[in-house]
């Protein structure tokens, strides 16, 4: 189940990057979102509501959560 | 035999039409005030003649209503005859004993949603309500026009008194999809049509290929802004005699008719010398007009004492043309930058491959709130997200590009014809 949700989050930032016509890189669980992959907050802001779409969960319902990498992503939706 | 109504597979002749009036007159002749709760457009007409032809003040509620919201009507009015069903499931009336009030005019109350969905109760007079029907030309007498609207609603009501005045038929076209509007304006030779933008792109979207196309003495877009990408659509579509787009609404009647085939409507309008007097303040459209209602209620503004009504619309002056941008509360607020709905719309709908869409705001928990945008393609054509917002980005600042985009099946369209915003 767990890594369904990590492959889930790698799939999202990679059409992410592709939307906003960057070069696909190889996604590890520990990459940082916002320092290894060139994207913006405004992106990351994309990614998340990507995800509540195809989770149709909403982990951040409550208010913002911190998160850097794709495993920290990915853990959120876990819960 | 000369047809009133075309409903569904029903042809309802005058003479049908002449029994259920003298059916249902004693119990209308009983009571000063009406209310009206129906799906079934036979009933509603019956119970608007009658009520026109005897005097009575009616109120017409939306066939969405719930049994809740009717009653509230009857505790805040002193309705006497409440008339509620249709043919198939049955006619069903209800009598109150009320007072009769001799200096109450008759009247007609219609319920409009706006765009932000809470019910307003508008009160216009007979006079008011059916003031177009009376401009209809003399060509257009004995047509067959189309119903595209909710039949309770202001817009409805405009194509009923048209063509109910003029001789017309009415074709009502059963609910399921917009194949059956194209087979019924087919089949019944409709020669009158009235729709929003958002209708006439889904018509003419589904019309199958080899589907005789019916000869349109007339073509009316209004209710939602009129692009020159619409326009010009139906125009080579259907080529109609004449293509007309209003500027109407339930508070103030029909204000702007434009005939020209262009967008916008010319900024000598605003001094015309006509009844209906338009003006601009603070780039909102403001309406003077002897069709307007006589009452609002349950809104934020009564009907104000001047007589001036403020649409709400933002309009944009350009090249000698005034153009509609947007509704003023429908202003979104992206990072501190307004952004207007619409104006993003019409970008995207004129791009290559895009049939309808429809952008609004979406709550997010890291920057506040994103611009986002629900995308409709043209039947077979293949257009990608970068590319999307590559084109949008040539044209609008880059706040004005949705961040969001998604590509759907559908754009939820309301009993009007109109785009559901969300």
């Amino acid at each position: 189940m767990a890594e369904n949700y990590v492959t889930l989050v790698k799939e999202t930032v990679l059409e992410v990057m592709e939307e906003n016509g960057l070069s696909p890189i190889s996604l590890e669980g520990s990459t940082h979102i916002l320092q290894d992959t060139g994207l913006d907050s405004l992106a990351l802001a994309v990614i998340v509501v990507k995800l509540e779409e195809k989770t149709e969960k909403d982990p951040f319902e409550e208010g913002f959560v911190t998160f850097n990498t794709i495993d920290e992503l990915a853990a959120l939706y876990e819960a | 035999m000369k047809l009133d109504y075309i409903i569904g597979d029903e042809k309802i002749s005058r003479d049908d039409v002449s029994q259920l009036l003298d059916q249902y007159e004693p119990i209308f002749k009983k009571h000063q005030q009406v209310l009206i709760h129906t799906a079934d457009p036979l009933i509603q007409n019956v119970s608007v003649r009658l009520c026109e032809c005897l005097g009575n003040t009616l109120f017409l509620c939306p066939s969405y209503f719930t049994k809740a919201q009717v009653d509230h009507v009857i505790s805040e009015y002193p309705v006497g005859l409440k008339l509620y069903g249709g043919q198939t499931e049955g006619v069903h009336y209800r009598e109150f004993q009320r007072p009769r009030d001799l200096r109450q005019d008759p009247a007609i109350y219609v319920f409009t949603t706006g765009t932000t969905g809470t019910p307003k109760l508008i009160k216009h007079t007979w006079d008011t309500i059916s003031a177009s029907s009376f401009s209809v030309g003399d060509h257009l007498q004995g047509q067959t026009w189309l119903m595209s609207y909710a039949i309770s609603g202001y817009a409805g009501l405009q194509v009923f008194f048209s063509a109910d005045k003029n001789s017309g038929t009415i074709v009502y076209v059963p609910q399921g999809g917009f194949l059956n509007y194209c087979k019924s304006m087919s089949q019944h030779h409709v020669a009158i049509v009235s729709g929003t933008p958002t209708f006439w792109r889904l018509l003419i979207n589904a019309w199958p290929d080899g589907l005789p196309k019916p000869h349109l003495l007339q073509a009316t877009l209004g209710g939602e802004i009129v692009t020159q990408d619409v326009l010009n659509l139906v125009d080579h579509f259907f080529k109609p005699e004449r293509l007309t787009h209003i500027y109407a609404s339930t508070e103030a009647g029909t204000a702007i008719v434009v005939s020209d085939k262009k967008a916008g409507f010319p900024a000598d309008a605003l001094d015309s010398g006509k009844k209906v007097k338009l003006k601009i303040k603070d780039n909102v459209l403001e309406i003077f007009s002897p069709q307007s209602m006589k009452a609002r209620i349950g809104a934020d503004q009564p009907a104000p004492d001047d007589g001036w009504i403020s649409s709400g619309d933002r309009v944009v002056l350009k090249d000698g043309r005034y153009y509609f941008c947007g509704r003023q509360d429908g202003m979104i607020n992206i990072g501190g930058s307004k952004v207007l709905p619409e104006e993003v719309e019409m970008n995207i709908s004129g791009l290559q491959g895009v049939e309808d869409c429809i952008v609004y705001e979406k709550k997010n928990p890291i920057i506040g709130a994103l611009l986002a945008a629900d995308i409709l393609l043209k039947n077979g054509s293949s257009v990608s997200v970068p590319q999307i917002k590559k084109e949008l980005g040539a044209a609008l600042p880059a706040y004005k590009v949705p961040q969001y985009i998604r590509f759907v099946k559908e754009i939820a369209v309301s009993e009007n014809g109109k785009k559901i915003r969300k």
